[in-house]
C-alpha cells in the first residue's frame, strides 16, 4: 500500500516545484545585486562628479625613446573645463568616465576598458580640457599598440589598496600610444591626470540600489503565490487527501477550493475516494469482528499489512506486518515442525499439487505454541492454521499470496485433553479400585504405612547424609527399603506401584554398580522417589474413599485374609515362572502381633515365599526327574515352642540351597570366602550380602537383597533366623520370635 | 521410560551448570549435597526466582538462595564492599538467567523455559508441581537450594 503511484508521484512533482520556486528566488537575488551593485557605482560616480578639481594637463606629442617633453603645463580652473569631453557624460571617446573602475595604476590602461571591477573606493581620472580628439582627427585610438606601462609607473604613487584619508590627490601620468593615418605612432602623454578617492555616500547609494531589486522580488514573489494558490495548492491538496484517505475516513472532499481541470481531478478522485472508502470501512468491520487470525503471506512468507484484530491478540504480539512467518513460526513451535510447514508453504506456492490434497498434509492443523509475551514469559496456546491459495486479481497464472487463517483451539483443546485425563484418571482410578477391592483392608492399610514409612524413611536418609559419608551404603539401604515395598505391592497385586517400584529398583541397581558415587546421581532417586509418592497419594485417596464403606475386619479374619493372600501369591508366583507349587498353612496358628510387627512379619512371609517358589522349587520337569510330584509343596507353619516364644517355619521341597553356586557367585564377587562358611550359618550370612543373588528371574525376586531385609526385620522384631538345607530335597527358615519380649518392649 | 531417563540426565545437566556457575563467576566451586524431596517445609530463603518450563513436562525451577551468599557473590563480582539492595535482586536474577540460558539448549525443543521471575520472601501460588526435588547448593559454607518441580 505504501507504494502506491499516488505518493510516489506527487513526492516526485513537489520536490520539482519546491526547486523551481528556489531556482527564481535565486534568479532574482542575483539580479537584485546585479543592480544593487550597478546602482551604487553610478551613485558614487554621480558624487564624484560633483567634486572634481583639475589640478593641470599635460600632453606629449611625440614618443621619443621613451623621453616626454612636457610640451603644455598649465593651470585650469573649474571653469574651463565645463564642457571638456572627458568632463561630460559618456561622450569622451578617450577615456569615458563610466568605465574606468580599475584602481590599480598598473591595470589602468586596460581597465579603462574593461567592465570588471569592485571597489569600495573610487578614483577618478580627469583629462585635459583643451585637447579632444575627434573622428576625424588624424590619431585614433589604435588597438594595437601596446601600452607602455612604463611610463605610467614613471610617476605612479599610488598604492593599492589604496588608503582612504580626506581627498588625498596623486598626479599620475597616463600615456596612450596613437597612430596617424600614415601609420605613425604616437604617444600621446595623455591629461596629467589627478586621481582622487571618495567615500561613497552608502545610504544613497543603498536606496538606489534597492528600489528595483524590491519592486522586482515583490513582484516575482505576488506571481509565485498566485501560481501556488491556483495551481499547487489544489494539487497538493488532492494529494494529500490521498494520503488522508489510507489513514482516516473523515475527510472531506468538498473542502478543497479548486476550478476547471483541477476541479474535474477533484471529482474524480472524490468519486474513487469514497468508493475506496466504503471498501475499506467494510473491510476493517470485517477484520475487527471475525472470530480468527486472518492475513496473507506473500511468496517470500512475509506477513502483509492486512491482519484481523484476532490475530495480534492470538500471536500475542502488534508487530507482525512484514514480519517472515517463518521466523515467527522459529519462536514458537519445535524445529521439526518449523521445518515442514516451510516445506509446506512452499508447495503451497509451487502450485504443482491439488489444493485440497495439499490442506491435509497441513503439518499446522493443531500445534501446541509456546508464544513469547512482551513483558517476559511466555503463555501456551493451541492453533490451528488453515492455507489456502489467494489467486491473483491483477494476475490470473502467478500465485502472489497465500490466505492465513489462525484459531485458538486452546479451550478446546484443554476440555478434551481433560476429558481423556478424567477417562483415563477414571479408568485408572477404576482398575486400582478393582485391585484394592481384593485386597482386605487392614492388609492395604498395613501396605500403605509400610509404604509411606519407606518412603519418608528414604527422604529421610537422603536428606540426612552428607556428602562425605558412605554413598554406597545409602543406596543400599534404599534399594533394601524399596525392593520390600516392591515385594509388598506385588503380593497385594498393586501393579502400578509395583512397577514404579521395579523402575526405582533399576535405576538404583545401576547406582550400586558404580565404583564412585556423585550426590547429583541421587537426582534419579529423588525422581523415582517422586513417582512411588504420586503412587501412594493415589492410593491413600481411594483407600480412604473406601474405608468409609468397608466394616472392621475381626483378628481372625485377618489372619485367615492374610494366609489367603500367602496362597495366592505362591500360586502367581509359580505360574509366572511356569512351575507349579501349593502352600500349606494347616498347621499355622495366629500370633500375637502388633501392627508394627504384623507388617514385618507379613514382608519377612512374603520375601521367603517368593525365595521359595523362585529359588527352591524346581521345574515340573526337572521334579519329575528327581521323582517328585509335578507340583511343588511349601508349608507354613507356627506354634508357641514355650510361652511367649514362637516359632514359625516355611520350608519348600525344592531344591535346596546350591551352596556351589552361591560359593562361585561370592567368590566372583570377591567375598572371602574360609572353611566355616560353608556350613549354614554362614551360609545365612552369605545369602544376606547384599546385591547377592542366583535367581535369573529378576522380576519375582533375583534382587539378591531379599535375605538381609529379611534377616534385618526378624532382629528387629526381637527374633532370629536360621536355615537349614539339604540339597536336591529341602530348604528350611525358622524364625524364632520372643513375643513376651516384643511386646512389652 | 527411556525418555524420563533421558529428562533425569537433562535435569542433572541444569544442576551441574548451576554449580558451575560459582566457579565460573567466582572461581571458587561450589559443591552439589544430596538431593532429596521437598515435604511441606518452607524452603523459600531471602532471595529466590523462579524460571516457568512448559512442554513435554511442565512444572518450574526454583533458585533460592540466603542473603550472605547473594551478598558474598556480589561482593566478589562487582569487588564492592557495601551492596545496595538492588544489586543484590539482580544478582539472584542473574544466576536465575544463567541457569535458564544454560537450560535453554539443554532441555532442546521440547521443553519451553520462561524468562525468571524474581521473588522476595514468601511465594504464592508457588508453580512448583509437587512433590518437587530440593537439590542443595553449597558454597563458601552458604547454603542454597536449586528446586525442580516438574510434573
Amino acid at each position: 500500500m505504501d507504494k502506491s503511484p499516488v505518493k510516489g508521484s506527487s513526492g516526485v512533482f513537489r520536490t520539482q516545484i519546491r526547486l523551481l520556486i528556489l531556482a527564481a528566488i535565486l534568479v532574482q537575488f542575483l539580479v537584485a545585486i546585479f543592480i544593487f551593485a550597478r546602482a551604487v557605482q553610478e551613485k558614487e560616480y554621480q558624487n564624484l562628479r560633483d567634486q572634481l578639481t583639475i589640478q593641470g594637463i599635460g600632453f606629449i606629442h611625440e614618443l621619443d625613446d621613451l623621453n616626454l617633453s612636457v610640451i603644455h603645463d598649465r593651470e585650469l580652473s573649474r571653469g574651463e573645463l565645463t564642457g571638456h569631453p572627458l568632463y561630460q557624460e559618456s561622450t569622451n571617446r578617450l577615456l569615458e568616465f563610466s568605465e574606468v573602475f580599475s584602481i590599480d595604476p598598473s591595470l589602468l590602461y586596460t581597465m579603462v576598458r574593461s567592465r570588471d571591477g569592485e571597489h569600495d573606493y573610487y578614483f577618478i581620472l580627469i583629462g585635459d580640457g583643451t585637447y579632444s580628439l575627434q573622428k576625424d582627427d588624424p590619431f585614433y585610438l589604435s588597438e594595437e599598440v601596446q601600452p607602455y606601462f612604463d611610463l605610467a609607473y614613471e610617476t605612479g604613487e599610488i598604492q593599492y589598496p589604496p588608503v582612504y584619508t580626506d581627498s588625498i590627490g596623486k598626479w599620475l601620468t597616463v600615456v596612450l600610444p596613437m597612430k596617424d593615418a600614415d601609420g605613425n605612432v604616437y604617444a600621446i602623454h595623455e591629461p596629467v591626470l589627478r586621481v582622487e578617492f571618495v567615500d561613497a555616500l552608502v545610504w544613497e547609494a543603498v536606496w538606489n540600489a534597492i528600489q528595483w531589486p524590491l519592486a522586482i522580488l515583490l513582484i516575482g514573489l505576488i506571481a509565485i503565490s498566485a501560481l501556488l494558490n491556483r495551481v499547487f495548492r489544489p494539487f497538493n491538496d488532492i494529494v494529500q487527501l490521498f494520503r488522508k484517505s489510507r489513514a482516516q475516513d473523515d475527510i472531506d472532499m468538498s473542502s478543497i477550493k479548486a476550478t476547471g481541470e483541477f476541479e474535474e481531478l477533484r471529482k474524480s478522485l472524490s468519486f474513487y475516494i469514497d468508493a475506496s472508502r466504503s471498501a475499506k470501512r467494510e473491510t476493517q468491520e470485517i477484520l475487527q469482528n471475525v472470530q480468527q487470525g486472518l492475513f496473507l503471506l506473500s511468496s517470500d512468507l512475509t506477513i502483509g499489512e492486512i491482519q484481523s484484530t484476532q490475530t495480534r491478540k492470538i500471536f500475542e504480539t502488534t508487530k507482525l506486518t512484514g514480519i517472515h512467518f517463518d521466523a515467527l513460526l522459529k519462536q514458537f513451535v519445535v524445529p521439526k515442525l518449523h521445518e515442514a510447514i516451510v516445506d509446506f508453504l512452499d508447495l503451497m506456492f509451487s502450485g504443482t499439487i491439488d489444493e485440497s490434497t495439499l490442506r491435509d498434509l497441513n503439518p499446522l492443523k493443531e500445534v501446541e505454541c509456546h508464544l513469547p509475551l512482551d513483558q517476559g514469559g511466555f503463555v501456551t496456546k493451541h492453533l490451528s492454521f488453515e492455507f489456502y491459495r489467494a489467486q491473483s486479481l491483477a494476475n490470473d497464472s502467478e500465485l502472489e499470496y497465500v490466505m492465513v487463517t489462525v484459531q485458538d483451539v486452546s479451550e478446546e483443546v484443554r476440555l478434551a485433553e481433560e476429558l481423556a485425563q478424567r477417562k483415563e484418571a477414571e479408568q485408572n482410578q477404576m482398575e486400582l479400585l478393582m485391585d484394592i477391592l481384593k485386597v482386605e483392608p487392614s492388609a492395604l492399610n498395613d501396605f500403605f504405612a509400610d509404604a509411606q514409612e519407606a518412603s519418608d524413611e528414604i527422604n529421610v536418609r537422603l536428606r540426612g547424609t552428607k556428602n562425605d559419608d558412605n554413598l554406597h551404603t545409602l543406596v543400599n539401604d534404599i534399594f533394601r527399603l524399596v525392593h520390600s515395598v516392591r515385594g509388598h505391592a506385588s503380593m497385594l497385586g498393586l501393579p502400578n506401584i509395583e512397577q514404579a517400584s521395579l523402575e526405582f529398583e533399576e535405576s538404583l541397581a545401576e547406582l550400586r554398580e558404580r565404583s564412585e558415587l556423585n550426590p547429583r546421581d541421587f537426582l534419579d532417586i529423588t525422581f523415582h522417589l517422586e513417582e512411588v509418592s504420586r503412587h501412594l497419594k493415589q492410593l491413600e485417596e481411594i483407600t480412604d474413599r473406601l474405608s468409609r464403606f468397608r466394616p472392621q475386619t475381626p483378628q481372625q479374619d485377618i489372619t485367615q485374609s492374610l494366609l489367603d493372600t500367602f496362597k495366592s501369591l505362591v500360586k502367581d508366583t509359580a505360574a509366572q515362572l511356569d512351575k507349579e507349587a501349593s502352600l500349606d498353612t494347616s498347621d499355622f496358628k495366629a500370633i500375637p502381633l502388633s501392627d508394627t510387627q504384623r507388617r514385618f512379619f507379613r514382608e519377612i512371609v512374603i520375601q521367603l515365599l517368593r525365595n521359595a517358589v523362585s529359588h527352591g522349587i524346581e521345574l515340573p520337569g526337572e521334579r519329575e526327574v528327581s521323582n517328585k510330584s509335578s507340583s511343588g509343596s511349601i508349608r507354613l507353619s507356627s506354634q508357641e515352642i514355650s510361652p511367649g516364644q514362637w516359632e514359625v517355619i516355611i520350608r519348600d521341597d525344592g531344591r535346596g540351597i546350591q551352596r556351589e553356586r552361591l560359593l562361585e557367585e561370592a567368590q566372583e564377587r570377591g567375598l572371602e570366602l574360609s572353611n566355616q562358611d560353608r556350613d549354614s550359618d554362614n551360609l545365612l550370612k552369605l545369602m544376606s550380602t547384599p546385591g547377592l543373588s542366583t535367581a535369573e528371574n529378576v522380576d519375582i525376586s533375583g534382587r539378591g537383597v531379599g535375605m538381609d531385609i529379611i534377616n534385618q526385620r526378624v532382629i528387629e522384631m526381637g527374633g532370629s533366623l536360621e536355615v537349614f538345607s539339604d540339597e536336591g530335597h529341602f530348604t528350611e527358615f525358622r524364625i524364632t520370635l520372643n513375643q513376651e519380649l516384643s511386646l512389652s518392649s | 521410560m527411556a525418555s524420563m531417563q533421558t529428562h533425569h540426565e537433562d535435569l542433572k545437566v541444569i544442576v551441574d551448570n548451576t554449580i558451575n556457575y560459582f566457579e565460573e563467576v567466582c572461581g571458587t566451586p561450589a559443591e552439589c549435597g544430596i538431593p532429596y524431596l521437598m515435604n511441606q517445609e518452607k524452603v523459600l530463603m531471602d532471595y529466590s526466582a523462579i524460571i516457568g518450563i512448559s512442554g513435554i513436562r511442565r512444572g518450574a525451577l526454583l533458585f533460592t538462595a540466603p542473603r550472605p551468599l547473594i551478598r558474598e557473590l556480589v561482593e566478589i563480582i562487582t569487588a564492592s564492599d557495601s551492596p545496595e539492595e538492588q544489586d543484590l535482586q539482580d544478582m539472584v536474577g542473574e544466576v536465575a538467567n544463567t541457569i535458564a540460558g544454560n537450560a535453554r539448549p539443554v532441555l532442546g525443543s521440547e521443553f519451553m523455559i520462561s524468562v525468571p521471575v524474581i521473588i522476595r520472601g514468601e511465594l504464592l501460588g508457588m508453580q512448583l508441581a509437587q512433590p518437587a526435588s530440593i537439590v542443595p547448593i553449597n558454597w563458601n559454607a552458604h547454603q542454597a537450594f536449586l528446586i525442580i518441580g516438574l510434573e
